[in-house]
């Protein structure tokens, strides 16, 4: 007995020494050595810290001024998102609505589109020369044209594109509800909104926490939203960030705003990590009874909640209906804002079809994003499984660096990974990286790396223990344990992640344009090739092309994804 | 407690990484040297071996024009479309590794840069001769087309008469101040040749990053009485709208641009005279002879009267080379007898560039 339990501490041990040592070669190889080594280069210039970029940073008021308004945005944001979200999931799953199946597709559309197009195709729509404004203003003469811009239009509109994902995620701990706690509730006496307040968002909560965090890294680091909707009153510090950090000489000032961004996340995410700590959660029960939507007894509260839930999916569909119009329009159309069939056409098309590049991008993309998206979620449900098992300190360092990305400029980050692996390296056991094929997907998994581990722990965090201890008491192996009863709890969520990012690197730019192989050209690069500074008109007619082949791809991919999904949730409630 | 000693771990990683760089980096393989023979080099027929082309002269069908023309001379090649500064950024990041062969088309100050970088290899093509006196020769990066910025105009608003004679004018006179359009962003050539164009004019040994107190005073105003044309409009069809009338423009974009928004502009050739650069074309260095020499085969090919001169019909470019200029549309060969290049120390200019639009962009803009 006493050799056994020795005999598989041992064998314990020796697969933490592994697990660790490969970690710890990956996280330095990937994460610390090259970022350090860019930092160490444009902030130590002349072997000691320079401070002029910091003196002329705290002294430009545009720039102070930026900083607070990416952080109005990023709190707001958080507030609408949360808002706007629990509501779309109230409407799809908790409430009967008429219309179930369009709202579904509805709030999850913004998903399928690249964020600059949205907002581009937004502005061609609201914008002083859109056409809600040209027939607003021969209704109205006197209306502003420039009346959707400013603080309010970018946080309308990243609230809109920004829900999906929210409820994406919100949405699967809602299903993990069991209906017989509000039952429960309700033969308590406890009426409708207490039954919201204290059975159900409670439940909800660490996801909802998970979600609001990300949201609000998504608004702090905004950028093609204010930068097209923004306009002169409402600049962020993203897009100063990027126009820095793309020049040798100034790269010190994105290095240092960088600095800056990332004290303001480390601060929200030390608040926020303490307050999940001390929360306790319900966790799902074991033989969980599925949720039976409520009907909404007051039939004009009823009327109102239909005719909303409808107003929002419209607004969220309109725009990408909007882009694929856009993509059969002639340039000087879309500028006057004049929409006439007559001129409709498939030039756009055609040029991209003719193109020496063609359709090849569409396949190297989907091949990138497919594979980072499988290695995350992979990699991370290992490492999550380890951070929320093991609380301790060297759990808590290997999640912090994993979350280094957050922190740095995504173009830094790119060019530390270039010129760090330019040579035959040590680290990488003499390979020279830079230039292969290779490269593109381990930046691909570097950017991807906080998101994908945020995501994956909240999903661990909605498992109770004792079924583990339970499935141990049977006799299970720990194995067995994971296969037979912890993955398939989190399946659904783990789905969404690995959906989520391989949606968002099909159109990836900042880190392709450095990394990817001259004869593998990705989406992200030949759609910005087109909507560049010294583009013409044409050119940026074919970003609308190219974001119609996008939207084609993920549809075609969350079909396929979420029939398994699907399946896999209706035999759990099966069982 | 616990954050303290996750932190510590963390700084004694960073302090161990940090010794470790000591001895890492050194700059071993900058600029190879490749002794060749120029006229033996090109005199030989294209070997076929595929080459990467990087250039932002992609767009618009431009790749399969180049494409076709390029196999039908002997040419294997692979189009890589970015912009100018995204091809000089990848070129000097890579320049221990390289994976792009032949660069064409950004400015005159980006190739140097990438010279400067040890990038590219030393090449004089057949046509030297042809472009003469065209941008200072450096040996390696070689002009096809002259790119001036010129001002336009909409011709129902202004004529000769009301229209602004100089740059200054536009901040000076208050009948232009919200009239004209300003960069909006300060990556592109052509913008960074604009406020070069403004702030060389009060160059000064004494002033702030060498420009006088009133140069920057000249810039503010110049953006404070500007247009900031935003996202969704078009500067260009704001000018042939009327509603934003004076704009400007690179000069291989009025074709184009003409065409786009029907409009036929009165092109104005101020006072202080036309920012001007040119776009080249250069070879990357590699260790690969043979793809060197077949790289430089190609840019010979590209920049020759010949090709060029066929290219610039058909895209509305002003040739570099003297022997191509016949090939020019209208437009440009009006634009190449009227315009004349801003007289002013450009290569001073391209090297304070970009700490001028970082002083812009935190203080000015």
């Amino acid at each position: 007995m006493n050799s056994l339990s020795k005999n598989y501490k041992l064998r314990r041990n020796i697969g933490f020494v592994f697990i660790a040592l490969i970690l710890g070669w990956a996280i330095f190889t990937f994460l610390i050595y090259p970022n350090l080594s860019l930092l160490r280069i444009t902030l130590f210039s002349d072997g000691k810290f320079d401070v002029t970029p910091v003196i002329k940073i705290l002294s430009s008021d545009r720039v102070i001024t930026a900083l607070k308004n990416s952080f109005m945005l990023a709190v707001c944001l958080t507030i609408t998102v949360n808002v706007l979200g629990i509501f779309q999931i109230f409407v799809l799953d908790y409430y009967e609505i008429k219309g179930h199946k369009w709202l579904n597709i509805a709030y999850h559309a913004p998903l399928i589109c690249n964020g600059m197009v949205l907002v581009t195709a937004y502005n061609f729509i609201f914008g002083s020369q859109g056409f809600i404004t040209a027939n607003l203003m021969d209704i109205f003469p006197n209306i502003d044209p420039y009346w959707f811009r400013g603080f309010g239009a970018v946080l309308i509109e990243m609230t809109f594109a920004g829900t999906a994902n929210h409820i994406m995620f919100v949405r699967d701990s809602l299903k993990n509800i069991d209906y017989q706690t509000i039952e429960a509730a309700e033969n308590m006496g406890i009426k409708g909104r207490r039954i919201l307040t204290k059975v159900v968002l409670p439940v909800l909560k660490p996801s909802i926490f998970a979600a609001s965090i990300l949201t609000f890294i998504v608004g702090i680091s905004a950028f093609a939203t204010p930068q097209v909707l923004g306009g002169e009153e409402f600049e962020t510090i993203n897009p100063l960030v990027m126009s820095f950090s793309r020049t040798l000489t100034t790269r010190n000032y994105a290095a240092v705003l960088a600095l800056f961004l990332g004290l303001i996340t480390i601060f929200v995410l030390i608040v926020t990590n303490h307050i999940e700590k001390k929360g306790n959660y319900i966790s799902i029960s074991k033989v969980k009874t599925p949720l039976k939507k409520q009907k909404i007894q007051n039939p004009i509260l009823n009327c109102i909640i239909t005719v909303v839930a409808h107003i929002v999916a419209l607004i969220q569909t309109v725009p990408l209906l909007f882009i694929f119009i856009f993509s059969f329009m002639t340039a000087s159309d879309l500028y006057a804002g004049e929409m006439n069939i007559s001129n409709f056409t498939f030039n756009n098309y055609l040029s991209v079809f003719n193109s020496t590049t063609g359709l090849k991008p569409v396949f190297t993309s989907i091949v990138y994003s497919g594979l980072s998206a499988i290695f995350l979620v992979g990699l991370m449900l290992i490492i999550a499984r380890i951070i929320t098992k093991y609380n301790n300190k060297y759990t808590s360092a290997l999640e912090m660096f994993l979350q280094i990305p957050w922190f740095l400029p995504v173009t830094l980050i790119a060019l530390g990974l270039i010129m760090s692996f330019d040579r035959p390296n040590f680290l990488t056991f003499g390979f020279t990286l830079t230039g292969t094929v290779y490269i593109m997907l381990i930046g691909y998994i570097i950017i991807k790396l906080p998101y994908t581990l945020r995501m994956i722990k909240a999903a661990y965090a909605g498992i109770d223990n004792s079924l583990e201890e339970a499935a141990k008491n049977l006799g299970a192996s720990t194995i067995k344990t994971y296969v037979k009863v912890i993955f398939p709890i989190i399946w659904p969520e783990v789905l969404s992640v690995f959906l989520l990012n391989f949606i968002q690197q099909l159109s990836e730019y900042n880190v392709s344009v450095f990394l990817f192989h001259p004869m593998f050209q990705p989406l992200g690069v030949m759609l910005n090739a087109a909507t560049g500074a010294d583009s013409t008109p044409e050119s940026q007619m074919i970003s609308f092309v190219y974001s119609v082949i996008i939207m084609l791809v993920s549809i075609v991919i969350i079909s396929i994804v979420y029939g398994r999904k699907n399946a896999t949730l209706k035999k759990r409630q099966q069982i | 407690m616990r954050v303290k000693k996750v932190l510590a771990v963390a700084l004694s990683t960073a302090l161990a990484t940090a010794t470790l760089f000591g001895c890492g980096n050194s700059d071993d393989s900058k600029a190879q040297v490749i002794d060749l023979n120029m006229e033996e080099v090109l005199a030989e027929k294209p070997s076929g071996e595929k080459i990467v082309v990087a250039t932002n002269n992609a767009a618009n069908g431009r790749d399969v024009w180049l494409l076709e023309n390029a196999k039908e001379a002997g040419f294997n090649i692979e189009i890589v479309q970015l912009g100018g500064g995204d091809v000089t950024a990848r070129v000097i990041s890579e320049v221990n590794n390289p994976t792009l062969n032949v660069v064409w088309g950004p400015s005159e100050d980006q190739f140097t840069s990438m010279i400067d970088a040890g990038a590219l290899v030393k090449f004089e093509p057949e046509w030297s001769d042809e472009v003469a006196g065209v941008s200072e020769v450096n040996g390696y990066s070689w002009p096809y087309e002259i790119q001036p910025k010129v001002l336009v105009c909409n011709p129902d608003i202004y004529t000769e008469e009301t229209a602004p004679k100089s740059w200054s004018d536009l901040w000076e006179k208050e009948e232009y101040h919200g009239k004209y359009a300003v960069p909006t962003s300060f990556e592109g050539n052509t913008n960074r040749a604009i406020i070069g164009g403004i702030l060389g004019q009060y160059l000064d040994e004494n002033g702030e990053l060498g420009v006088s107190e009133e140069g920057w005073s000249a810039i503010k105003k110049y953006f404070d009485n500007g247009y900031k044309t935003p996202k969704g409009e078009d500067d260009f069809g704001n000018m042939a709208s009327g509603k934003v009338p004076i704009t400007y423009t690179f000069a291989s974009g009025l074709k184009n641009k003409c065409e786009s928004f029907d409009v036929d502009p009165l092109i104005i050739y101020t006072e202080e005279g036309e920012p001007t650069n040119t776009n080249q074309i250069g070879v990357v260095a590699n260790s690969d002879v043979e793809l060197v020499k077949e790289s430089m085969r190609f840019a010979n090919w590209l920049g020759s009267a010949e090709v060029i001169g066929e290219y610039a019909k058909e895209n509305g470019n002003m040739v570099a080379n003297s022997v191509a200029e016949d090939s020019m549309v209208p437009i440009i060969k009006e634009v190449k007898g009227n315009y004349k290049p801003e007289d002013v120390d450009w290569k001073y200019i391209n090297s304070m560039m970009d700490e001028w639009v970082a002083k812009i962009q935190l203080e000015i803009y």
